[in-house]
């Protein structure tokens, strides 16, 4: 168990195989999670990341780690703020009797594909979090390492001729990945 | 159904030019949102086979395999599910 990892892999995806040595893996898992997140910020804009309007889409979302609370607080920063555009007075209700929302707030397909696509970047990186939380470390580097023996041992399909073990035995190093 | 009012049109073009990316949400995002399914598709795919590839030189053709998986299995369930629900259902007694 690497806990070390699998915080920092909630501080940044992929961050958690990059600290462990397994920079390759943690590389192709950031661009992963990011491409969904970004992509959800941009169709759904910062609104897509709402803790009190979609707090439970919010949970899911948080996997991401910090940026998601940073979108958050554009959010209220830029948005709900009428920083960013002017405010739109709402229907009162029971609640609240002077309702607002600003202009450029999601609608429809913009804001619900927003919203789902950041949420599935945090189920994603949950996902990548428990993985760095038990790979082992430098795992990748083993893996390469057996690879090349396993091509000169004359491993079937290879196209080199047998040199070490018996052709079709793979051998195993220690350190090998989890 | 109209299946051309699905795909995209220039009627969204002067609101792309004023759109603020990260702030305003896609401009005209009701005509092209199953569009969205292909970075979903590579992302959900990407983030996936990069944990589960044992060795990373595979991981581009299984991520892209993946990726097709998806779309042509979502695409595939959207056809089933219209011939279902507008040809099938139609002609089926009430009683």
């Amino acid at each position: 168990m690497h806990p070390v990892a699998a915080i920092a892999g909630w501080v940044f995806p992929g961050l958690g195989h990059i600290v462990n040595g397994n920079v390759r893996r943690g590389i192709a898992a950031m661009a992963g999670v990011l491409l969904l997140f970004v992509t959800g910020v941009l169709v759904g804009g910062v609104d897509a990341v709402d803790r009190k309007e979609d707090s439970l889409w919010f949970i899911g979302q948080a996997a991401c780690g910090p940026i998601t609370f940073a979108a958050d607080w554009a959010n209220t920063a830029f948005l709900k703020s009428g920083s960013a555009a002017p405010m739109i007075p709402l229907p009162p209700s029971v609640l609240n009797q002077t309702p607002q929302a600003s202009a450029f707030k999601g609608l429809a397909h913009a804001n619900e594909f927003g919203t789902f696509l950041a949420f599935l970047a945090g189920l994603m990186n949950a996902c990548v979090i428990l993985d760095a939380l038990v790979r082992a470390p430098r795992s990748d580097r083993a893996m390469s390492g057996r690879r090349a023996e396993d091509v000169h041992s004359g491993f079937p399909n290879s196209g080199f001729p047998s040199s070490g073990p018996a052709s079709g035995t793979r051998t195993t190093t220690s350190g090998g990945a989890a | 159904m109209n299946l051309l009012a699905a795909l995209p049109n220039l009627s969204t073009v002067p609101s792309v030019l004023a759109w603020k990316p990260f702030l305003q949400p896609a401009p005209g995002a009701q005509h092209w949102w199953w569009l969205l399914i292909i970075p979903m598709a590579l992302g959900v795919s990407l983030a996936y086979k990069a944990i589960r590839v044992e060795d990373m030189r595979q991981l581009p053709r299984e991520a892209l395999r993946m990726a097709a998986q998806i779309v042509f299995g979502m695409v595939g369930l959207a056809v089933g599910l219209y011939v279902l629900v507008i040809l099938i259902l139609p002609y089926l007694p009430v009683e």
